[in-house]
């Protein structure tokens, strides 16, 4: 408490010298040249959320930042309890994903993860859909798939069947941005539970294709395990029209990316895939992937599918040629792809190469 | 319980550092020192004692060995993966034959394209985490070296990188405290 009281001591010192120029007491040049006058107070956890609630609704983009990185900061050495309190009693949304974003940032420092669980207990129960996106929000950037597997009752999958879009929203945007800030990818456990998120928003009363299609399409799967990737390829079974274009581009897309082991089988049922498959988006999404996990084998693969669809020529002319550059790193070749299609006034998009 | 006491006082200062540093770009990172002592310093940069050998990395000591947390650089959320199995030590050891090929205990930030940022010779390590930084261990001298300290280095592809503390003026002589920013590492 005495660490907490001598923190929030010197935050109130900073931003009362903040504020005195915005209350603009200083217009005498003779008066601008005396040191801002600095009132003592008693500082608080209210006091701070107070100001952190003026500024998000009339401060500047700086100031916003530099009180809500300074929640975050101080959270470790302010009581839980405290920080509980007022995310129990707090209604607006955006303070609302603050105060979660300051308990996260206590399970992050402190290797605390009970201190998700009010975030979590909001997330799942708050009437109010824009509490509960933003309890999720808040958890943003953080080591959350694993702090709500060690606590156990609420995972993704759940909140992924929220009626709501914009909670669904926030689910996809942390999964995707915890996998790709925090972990750059490697995490299996992060893949694996964005893979069966999106699997969970196939289909059922709060499906969401978009966002499906969106995790799949961004999510490294570079670390996923066999049992992930059967999941994926039995997306590509059954019925064509049983799930959208966009939805199959990126379970291609995922499949991509998966680990060097599994890249036979996943090249083999590709191949089979884009004879059955006519959308554009689709077969355009294969070339991309067989490219991904061939690389320097690839050319003789894509030569051997040149004959299937007269409309992707171009976009085989363009990967043919990038492969030639010899760049040995995924990103690289993407890029000098894109470069190429950029180059040829982006001619492999031919009219009529939309989606079915 | 100094170290933590610090770290709570001193968050403000290190907040700051992060505010100037534009960390959220996501590409690079605010590394912070890893002793919560004002008497840790810098006393490494690019070559040993600034005038020695080549060395390309930070090596940051306050002159004790396994009493002061060793903590984690990186300002955020990352995962540290431990590669341990040496035995504590405040001594002297050389070479590569040392424990684990020089590095004694130590922890490594995987980043992409080839990109890591490591923290060696810690005692008593803690294990693999996904934490912002915690305490990894305590200061120790595992593996090739020659008394306590926290050596960070930050590679692409195993080539070690000077960018990342010169851009942020660090050098022989600068804090190596938590609360102190001591470079802006690529992942």
């Amino acid at each position: 408490m005495v660490t907490a009281m001598r923190t929030l001591g010197l935050t109130c010192l900073l931003v009362a010298a903040q504020a005195a120029p915005l209350r603009g007491e200083a217009t005498d040049p003779a008066m601008s040249m005396a040191p801002a006058k600095l009132d003592k107070q008693t500082c608080t956890l209210s006091a701070q959320l107070a100001s952190l609630r003026q500024a998000l609704l009339r401060g500047s983009p700086a100031l916003k930042r530099f009180l809500r990185k300074q929640l975050r900061e101080l959270a470790p050495a302010i009581p839980e309890s405290e920080l509980r309190t007022a995310l129990s009693r707090e209604q607006d949304p955006a303070m609302i994903e603050e105060l979660t974003g300051a308990l996260a940032a206590r399970m992050a420092r402190l290797n605390e993860p009970s201190a998700l669980r009010a975030p979590l207990e909001r997330a799942t129960s708050d009437a109010n859909p824009a509490a509960r996106a933003a309890a999720i929000r808040g958890l943003r950037g953080t080591a959350s798939v694993e702090a709500m597997t060690k606590l156990g009752g609420v995972d993704y999958q759940r909140l992924m069947r929220d009626p709501a879009p914009a909670v669904r929203e926030a689910v996809v945007s942390n999964l995707l941005a915890e996998s790709s800030q925090v972990y750059f990818g490697h995490d299996r456990a992060v893949s694996e539970t964005a893979i069966a998120v999106a699997l969970a928003a196939r289909s059922g009363p709060a499906a969401d294709p978009a966002q499906a299609a969106r995790l799949l399409s961004e999510v490294s799967t570079e670390s996923v395990g066999h049992q992930a990737v059967e999941e994926l390829l039995s997306l590509l079974d059954g019925p064509i029209d049983a799930s959208p274009p966009v939805l199959r581009a990126a379970v291609v897309t995922a499949l991509g990316g998966v680990p060097s082991t599994e890249s036979a089988l996943v090249q083999k049922r590709l191949l089979e895939h884009y004879r059955r498959d006519a959308a554009k988006e689709v077969r355009r999404a294969i070339l991309e992937s067989l490219v991904r996990l061939a690389m320097t084998g690839a050319p003789p693969i894509l030569e051997s599918l040149r004959s299937v669809d007269s409309g992707l020529h171009a976009e085989i002319d363009v990967w043919q040629e990038a492969l030639r550059s010899g760049l040995q790193e995924w990103s690289l070749l993407q890029r000098e792809k894109q470069r190429l299609q950029s180059a040829a006034g982006d001619g492999s998009r031919s009219p009529g190469s939309t989606s079915p | 319980m100094r170290s933590s006491f610090l770290t709570g006082t001193l968050g403000l200062a290190a907040l700051c550092a992060t505010l100037l540093s534009g960390a959220s770009t996501g590409l690079a990172a605010t590394a912070n020192g890893p002793i919560c002592d004002p008497n840790a310093k810098v006393n490494s940069t690019t070559y040993y004692g600034c005038g020695g050998s080549s060395h390309t990395a930070l090596d940051i000591a306050n002159g004790t060995c396994s009493v002061w947390n060793y903590r984690a650089m990186l300002v955020g959320s990352f995962r540290y993966t431990q590669y341990a199995g040496c035995g504590d030590s405040c001594g002297s050891c050389s070479g590569s034959s040392c424990c684990n090929g020089g590095a004694g205990n130590y922890f490594v930030v995987s980043g992409g394209s080839g990109w890591d940022f490591r923290q060696l010779h810690s005692n008593a390590p803690k294990g693999t985490q996904t934490c912002d930084r915690c305490a990894l261990g305590l200061i120790g001298s595992t593996g090739n070296s020659t008394g306590a300290h926290s050596h960070s280095d930050n590679r692409q592809y195993g080539t070690r990188k000077s960018a990342w503390y010169t851009a942020a003026g660090t050098t022989c002589g600068s804090s190596g405290n938590c609360s102190n920013r001591v470079g802006v590492p690529t992942l």
